[in-house]
């Protein structure tokens, strides 16, 4: 009665010399693994990632594009799309009563964050954000049936806003698009695209 | 505790094992997380109550990415005592906590074994486990972290935040990926319903390396075989979910990398010649228990 160390029989008969076997195992494995990471990032365009800094930068806007998403979502869920939001104090100053709108995304979306001081429901942060802390925030958006068949599928803006003295602390604006069909209106396209204010990032980093 | 009527073996220990994963579906997964919501009230902190906050991955991540380990947060705290419990018992997690490798562990048990491979039989699960950890440890250096876009754990949260009535909110390709993988080969169509535990899990290969390190010492828990005692029934050898135990020629063998301790086995050997415990672990040829009595009933056996 013994400990296997090594020892897989099978394979062992496939490929003779079970150390060798454990060796080419092992580094075929870590080489998937580095692939797989790989095609993860080639799916980073399904969701977004956007960035806030008050007071630096408060004002991005988002690309997110129906047809940069895999086939694995494409056939299981291909209506509902994902922004992730990371709102950072670099300010000298606690932020209070942190508050994000949704606005005429708020009938087709829901918003979580790392936070369980946040309250999903109202969107409101229930503590300080103190200087140098950082809320973490993720957009799920469910399109309406027959949205994705247009090019321009959705816009809407998502605003930080502090509820007791209305102030305003950044905007998210984000735009659904679906490349696989046509814009209808070419110039109407271009205008939009310019009247983005900030940056514009299309998808991002997908987790 | 006597129960009302009479059950086998196996259903007394999986009874027992399933209150286990039940108490680690409410320590650990949102909408519960009474472990994350305890220890943000000893922290003074306010993360998010779910699985994403005690998971170990990230404090890993955060380590490989020059961070720092943040020991005084919720993923902090719990990577001290993973590493602590696996230590001194074992992949305790893995074998009674984690309700994400029990799911289709139990599961599975309602599909026929005929429709099941014996994955542990085809290919060795150590080499890809720890493969898969190295390999899990090095992305954020190449293409960037797979920590989250492949994880089994959240796919449990979903099923138990919404996914039982029908929202199992966003699903991106990889997480669609893994919840098949997890569920199907790699779950109920693989015999014991943990290939995903065996195969893929950084979690537990951690563990099991620190547990192959730990059982050598006297005081800590490991399984332990009393050689004299067993008739090579390979009961424990059809128990266990992990296919860490195989008889061969007479002999049990035991893989430690992918053994849980989940101590179904144990619960099974019907000459109690398996146990749970401190001490020396009696397999291998570097057991002190080597009696030549139990050598010379081999030999017999082998003749
Ligand atoms: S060897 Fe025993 S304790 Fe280890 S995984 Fe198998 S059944 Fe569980
Ligand atoms: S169940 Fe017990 S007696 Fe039977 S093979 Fe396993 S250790 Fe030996």
């Amino acid at each position: 009665m013994t400990e296997t160390r090594s020892k897989s029989p099978a394979i062992g008969k496939l490929f003779g010399s079970t150390k060798i076997t454990w060796i080419l195992l092992f580094i075929a494995m870590v080489s998937l693994t580095l692939s797989v990471g790989y095609y993860k990032k080639s799916l980073n365009a399904e969701g977004a990632t956007v960035e806030l800094e008050w007071p630096k930068s408060t004002a991005k806007a988002v690309v997110l594009d129906l047809a940069d998403q895999g086939v694995a979502k494409q056939l299981v869920q291909p209506d509902k799309v994902r922004a992730k939001i990371s709102y950072s104090n670099k300010g000298d100053n606690p932020i209070a009563d942190l508050q994000v709108q949704t606005g005429e995304l708020s009938t087709i979306s829901q918003i979580t964050a790392n936070s369980s001081a946040f309250d999903k429901q109202t969107g409101t942060l229930n503590q300080l954000l103190n200087p140098g802390n950082k809320l973490s925030l993720t957009l799920s958006i469910d399109l309406p049936p027959g949205a994705s068949d247009a090019h321009e599928v959705y816009a809407g803006e998502l605003r930080f806003v502090g509820t007791e003295k209305s102030t305003s602390y950044g905007t998210v604006s984000i735009r659904i698009i679906n490349s696989r069909l046509p814009a209808t209106d070419p110039g109407k396209e271009n205008r939009s695209n310019q009247s983005d204010t900030g940056s514009e990032h299309r998808g991002g980093h997908n987790h | 505790m006597k129960l009302p009527f009479k059950i086998n073996k196996e259903k007394t220990s999986l009874l027992h094992r399933g209150i286990w994963y039940a108490v680690g579906l409410l320590l650990f997964f949102a909408p519960f997380a009474y472990y994350v919501r305890g220890v943000n009230w000893l922290l003074g902190t306010a993360q998010n109550a779910g699985v994403h906050s005690p998971c170990f991955r990230m404090p890993i991540q955060n380590l490989l990415e020059g961070k720092g380990l943040q020991i005084l947060t919720v993923g902090g705290l719990s990577t001290i005592l993973l590493v602590l419990s696996a230590l001194l018992v074992g992949p305790f997690f893995c074998g009674r906590l984690c309700a994400t490798g029990a799911l289709p562990e139990y599961i599975g048990r309602l599909v026929p074994d005929a429709w099941k491979i014996n994955l542990h039989q085809e290919i060795n699960p150590v080499p890809i486990r720890y493969g898969f950890l190295v390999g899990f440890a090095l992305t954020p250096f190449f293409a960037g972290s797979i920590a989250c876009a492949f994880c089994n754990f959240t796919l449990i949260e979903r099923l138990t935040t919404g996914g039982l009535w029908g929202d199992v909110g966003y699903l991106g390709s990889t997480t669609i990926i893994t919840a098949i993988i997890w569920l199907l080969p790699l779950g109920i169509f693989a015999q014991g319903g943990r290939g995903f535990c065996s195969f893929l899990c950084p979690v537990g290969a951690v563990q099991s390396a620190i547990h192959s390190v730990g059982r050598r010492l006297g005081f800590t828990y490991k399984l332990k075989l009393a050689k004299a005692a067993c008739v090579s029934c390979s009961a424990c050898v059809k128990a266990c979910p992990m296919g860490a135990l195989r008889q061969e020629h007479g002999e049990l063998h035991y893989q430690v990398h992918t053994c849980v301790t989940c101590r179904h086995c144990v619960a099974l050997c019907p000459t109690k010649a398996l146990t749970f415990g401190t001490g020396a672990h009696g397999w291998g040829e570097s057991a002190p228990e080597q009696e030549p009595a139990v050598q010379v009933q081999l030999i017999k056996e082998k003749a």
